[in-house]
């Protein structure tokens, strides 16, 4: 079997040449308008903001940072300007019912105009009703009729008195009321004289006294009707002289509303509320000052949408989606420690603003708010806007509010967020698919030729004037497309992640103005790279640290038996970076039970047990096909004490076990990863540039020698995006990476013998690692036959079985 | 015109009964005393004939707004006039020490006509309240403030329930004659103490006379350094002289006894309809 060659420097990096992009700096390159590698998502926006049947609402799915909001609002913004402005809302009083804001639909700019117009009536009514009242047309005739009443009241009391001074009596005046008394000279006898009087005189005046009190009586009660007729006249008068006034003031700007019988309807609502209240609205004292505010305020307008300035269909984004910024509120104002509200404090919310257009909101957000996702789903459900109360509906506080007319809905809202998100809510959300139909599923990375490089080389550029930092020099610009590349692991990709190429730009800007340069070049955006990574490598370097200081042991040079460096990633926030573990292994006599040790001490994961299966298996099938394997074997990470997951230490594992097995040492100077299948063939694993610097770092420090390496899945080689130095080291033969396509290849690099295959007659070479460990199986095997023999005992235990396997 | 038409109010009479509010009379009259510098005497007079009816053996109270007949003794009259006689004497104690005026209380017993016209002498300035025909269910049976304007011979004021308000206009009835005069040195007096605008109001005439009343009263203000405004009125009648103070929002209206507006008797707009204080100059 030939050896496996080792990648030359051009197959573990895939550079970007400068001169071929075209350009000397990005201030040569257009912006570019559109939005590269996100075809898919594109069409579903283009698709889903077409539909406009019921339910097609948009979820943009993707990772945070890859610009799915940029995306998404410009997209709208764009799409928005070409589609119609939406009506105004404006509410008004309900006179009917008070409690029940009335809504006008107005089209676009008019609810403005309806605002200001109602503005200047009251401002009319308030001057032109005094005026109407101060009038001398109506004081006269308030005038009349008050001496009308004096009159008819006088009238009767004068006859009576008439009466009485025919007789001599007096018709005197009391604090509460009249009394009558005999007069003698014009003045009221007095009290002894009237004794002194015959006793017919007496009673001739005592009768007449009493008949006249009756008399006084009866008008006294004929005085409320006397009084309520002329008031009744008072109020017509009244009712008359408001009509006037108001007609006039209402009729200027009726015309301006005659295609709006809302409008209209409310218009003539306010012309029968001001007769109505004509007394309070009349009035110009000071205590019915408030009173007539109070009324006036009720002829007002407040608009809940004004889309006057409006330019095609709104776009919002509400960056707080609480309950009440997406549906609205009703405010309250505290007068005299208690809270009263009215139509004006009706605010809107996000929905209102956005109605006829788009609305963008993040579902994180949206659902980390109390109600607020069931506010949103009722309202699309319903298509309407109905304003409640909180606090009312769940009896937080007992207040007067209202219940205003909902506003109907014709929205279009996109939600953004990830996609576990997204699967979640159509898991368990019954109404999440009803209402949201259109997925939008942005890409992470795309292709990477010559077309999409010069794509990417505009992208970086407008990014850049975007962001406000210096042009970016070619050099630049080829090597942020590397660096493009290295992020999604993959030579023949590139991220679309927007949010961290923007920032390796901010921030190669800053390096570039601390080194006084006008354009950013390779070397800043290198000088990025490398302060993002220092920045966050401090638990790599102590570990580097452990391993120098063989705190960690583990073995860059000579050979081992049992002992194999495998190689591991470890994820800390948005930082990775890979390091060598030794991994090891035992074998002895046993009953075919592998002990994988992570799992055992519930450090290892389930793909990690499966990849453990799996060699397991594939020991068996290709060693024990004729006869049990009567191994007991183990398998340990050393010295690593969290958790272990990923099947990418397979390979590893096998050749360790083998190494055991057959007694064969293994190269130290090299360093393996790749997970196996069940046939022995090698597989792509991730994070492989990670691993291959996490060990060059190691044998670096220690120095290199030519003789360590990486043994890595032929398939992986595609991702490779290694760093310079690595590279350097490759060009100069003294780092060596290895392409694997089976375990075999692995066990002969690492043993340095032939693997062997089985010949005709079933037998692997001699002298292979295959017929070492064939031959060790076998002997084992026999060994177990030979412990199990009925005089060896009942259990079938053997001396050198410690009851593991049971 | 000299200074001997300048009015030198030495006290103000204000007659406290029982048919009107006392209160409104009373902070009236302090105001204006305190304008004037002048002292403040309230009359309260037991009305005799209200002490005989009640002495009489059938004597019965027919009430204003029931029409319900109650009993009356003189006992009971007593009573309830010296407990208002009480009251209304706190009152003035109260109000002239918020003013910082002087004060004094008289209680006589007679006629209530003949005893407001017997305790003013000419210098002095009489205030009576209208009684309050609204709350009296509109009836007015007596022309006593009709009486007291006609055969004064001191300025009377008459007081509505209204409560003045501040920097409005006095308003004042001009002609070229004595009284004319008078009644424009008074409200000048009123107006200047409270700073007040003064409208004086010219009565229909020609060009010519008007801009001769116009000049006079120009000569007079200049040399007391007064501001005047001039409102010409189409009639001298009570209804025109009534629209005048609404329109320039008077806050009290100085006429001669002599004008048209008081001499109609029955036109009593002025006496019995105005809130606004009506200050008659005979």
């Amino acid at each position: 079997m030939p050896k496996p060659q080792a990648l030359k420097a051009d197959q573990v990096f895939r550079a970007c040449d400068p001169d071929a992009l075209g350009f000397d700096t990005t201030d040569d390159l257009e912006d570019l308008d559109r939005i590269i590698g996100q075809d898919r998502a594109i069409e579903a926006l283009r698709f889903g903001t077409g539909m406009r049947s019921h339910g097609y609402n948009l979820f943009v799915l993707g990772p945070n940072g890859i610009g799915k909001f940029e995306v998404v609002k410009h997209y709208l913004q764009d799409r928005a300007t070409q589609e119609p402005v939406p009506g105004d809302y404006c509410y008004v009083h309900n006179f009917q019912h008070p409690n029940e804001p009335k809504l006008l639909a107005l089209p676009g700019g008019q609810g403005e105009q309806l605002r200001k117009d109602l503005e200047q009536l009251v401002s009319e009514l308030r001057t032109a009703i005094p005026a109407t009242f101060e009038s001398d047309e109506y004081q006269q005739r308030a005038r009349e009729l008050h001496q009308e009443l004096n009159r008819r009241q006088q009238q009767s009391i004068r006859e009576i008195q008439k009466e009485a001074d025919e007789h001599d009596i007096a018709l005197i005046q009391t604090p509460g009321g009249f009394t009558f008394a005999p007069k003698k000279d014009g003045e009221v006898m007095d009290p002894e004289e009237f004794h002194s009087l015959p006793q017919e005189e007496r009673e001739r005046v005592e009768k007449i006294v009493e008949k006249l009190q009756e008399k006084l009586q009866a008008a006294i009660q004929q005085m409320p009707k006397v009084r309520k007729d002329i008031q009744e006249r008072v109020r017509k008068l009244n009712e008359e002289m408001a009509e006037f006034a108001v007609g006039h003031a209402i009729g200027e700007f009726k015309e301006r509303y005659s295609e709006s019988p809302a409008v209209l309807e409310h218009l003539d609502a306010i012309r029968q509320d001001v007769v109505e209240n004509v007394d309070a609205l009349g009035n110009q004292s000071d205590q019915s000052a408030n009173a007539m505010e109070q009324l006036m305020s009720r002829y007002r307008a407040n608009v809940l949408v004004d889309n006057s300035t409006q330019q095609g269909a709104p776009v919002v984004y509400e960056d707080l989606p609480t309950y009440q910024h997406l549906l609205g509120r009703v405010e309250h104002h505290v007068h005299q420690g208690a809270l009263t509200t009215d139509f004006r404090l009706i605010k809107p919310g996000a929905l209102h603003r956005a109605n006829g257009g788009y609305l963008i909101l993040d579902v994180r957000k949206l659902l980390m708010q109390p109600l607020a996702w069931e506010g949103l789903k009722r309202a699309l459900l319903s298509r309407q806007v109905k304003i409640e109360s909180l606090e009312q509906l769940y009896s937080m506080i007992s207040t007067v509010s209202l219940q205003p007319q909902p506003v109907p809905l014709d929205v279009k809202v996109v939600l953004l967020g990830d996609r576990l998100l997204y699967y979640l809510l159509s898991a368990y959300d019954p109404d999440f698919l009803d209402l949201f139909k259109v997925q939008a599923d942005f890409e992470e990375d795309l292709d990477r030729d010559e077309e999409s490089q010069q794509l990417y080389a505009r992208m970086i550029a407008t990014m850049a004037r975007r962001e406000g930092v210096r042009p970016l020099e070619k050099t630049g610009v080829a090597r942020v497309i590397e660096h493009g590349s290295r992020i999604v692991d993959d030579s023949e990709r590139l991220t679309t992640h927007n949010r961290q190429i923007a920032d390796l730009l901010s921030e190669a800007n800053f390096w570039a103005g601390d080194a006084g340069s006008h354009v950013i070049d390779e070397t800043h955006i290198q000088r990025a790279i490398d302060h993002q990574e220092y920045r966050a490598s401090r638990i790599r370097e102590r570990m580097d640290r452990a391993i120098q200081r063989e705190t960690i042991l583990i073995d860059t040079e000579g050979e081992a038996t049992a002992q194999i460096n495998g190689l591991s990633v470890m994820q800390l926030g948005n930082y990775a970076f890979g390091r060598p573990t030794r991994i090891t292994a035992t074998a002895r006599l046993g009953r075919g039970h592998m002990v994988d040790i992570e799992r055992e001490a519930k450090l290892g994961g389930s793909i990690h047990s499966k990849g453990v299966m799996i060699l397991s298996n594939l020991l068996g099938a290709r060693y024990a096909q004729d006869h049990p394997l009567s191994l007991n074997a183990s398998i340990a990470f050393e010295q690593s004490y969290g958790m272990v997951d990923g099947d990418s230490a397979s390979v590893a594992e096998f050749c360790v076990l083998l190494s055991a097995l057959s007694d064969l040492p293994i190269r130290q100077s090299l360093a393996c990863t790749g997970s196996l299948n069940q046939h022995g063939k090698v597989q792509a694993v991730g994070g492989v540039n990670e691993k291959i610097e996490g060990f060059f770092d190691v044998c670096s420090a220690r120095g290199l020698t030519g003789e360590q390496g990486v043994l890595l899945p032929a398939s992986n080689v595609p991702h490779l995006m290694l760093r310079p130095d690595v590279r350097e080291a490759v060009a100069a033969g003294r780092f060596h990476i290895y392409p694997l396509n089976t375990v075999d290849e692995a066990l002969e690099m690492l043993t340095g013998r032939e693997a062997g295959e089985r010949g005709d007659e079933g037998q692997f070479p001699e002298g292979s690692v295959n017929r070492l460990v064939d031959d060790r199986l076998q002997e084992l095997s026999r060994l177990q036959r030979w412990e199990s023999r009925p005089e060896r005992g009942s259990n079938g235990k053997s001396e050198t079985d410690n009851g593991n396997d049971e | 015109m000299s200074d001997s038409d300048q009015p030198v109010t030495q006290r103000i009479i204000v007659l406290v009964s029982d048919s009107c509010d006392s209160n409104a009379a009373l902070e009236a009259a302090a105001r204006m005393a305190g304008r004037l510098g002048a002292e403040l005497q309230a009359l309260f007079v037991e009305d005799v004939n209200l002490l005989r009816s009640a002495g009489l053996p059938f004597a019965r109270e027919i009430g204003l707004t029931s029409a319900t007949v109650r009993p009356m003794s003189p006992e009971a009259v007593e009573q309830q006039l010296r407990a208002q006689a009480e009251r209304s004497r706190a009152l003035l104690e109260r109000i002239a020490q918020r003013m910082n005026i002087r004060s004094s209380f008289r209680v006589s017993r007679g006629n209530v006509e003949s005893e407001a016209l017997g305790s003013a002498r000419p210098e002095d300035m009489l205030i009576i309240c209208r009684a309050d025909h609204r709350r009296r269910g509109g009836s007015r049976l007596s022309d006593r403030e009709g009486r007291i304007v006609s055969a004064a011979h001191c300025t009377v004021m008459l007081v509505g329930e209204r409560q003045p308000e501040e920097n409005r206009a006095v308003l004042v009835l001009y002609a070229n004659t004595a009284r004319g005069r008078r009644s424009l040195a008074l409200a000048a007096s009123m107006a200047r103490d409270a700073a007040q605008p003064l409208v004086l109001l010219l009565p229909p005439g020609s060009e010519a006379e008007h801009d001769r009343l116009a000049a006079s009263a120009r000569e007079w203000a200049q040399t007391h350094n007064l501001q005047l405004r001039f409102r010409e009125l189409g009639h001298v009648d009570a209804a025109a002289l009534l629209s005048a103070l609404r329109q320039e929002e008077g806050d009290s209206l100085v006429i001669p006894r002599d004008a048209a507006a008081l001499r109609d008797p029955h036109d009593r707009l002025l006496l019995d309809e105005v809130d606004t204080p009506v200050v008659v100059v005979p």
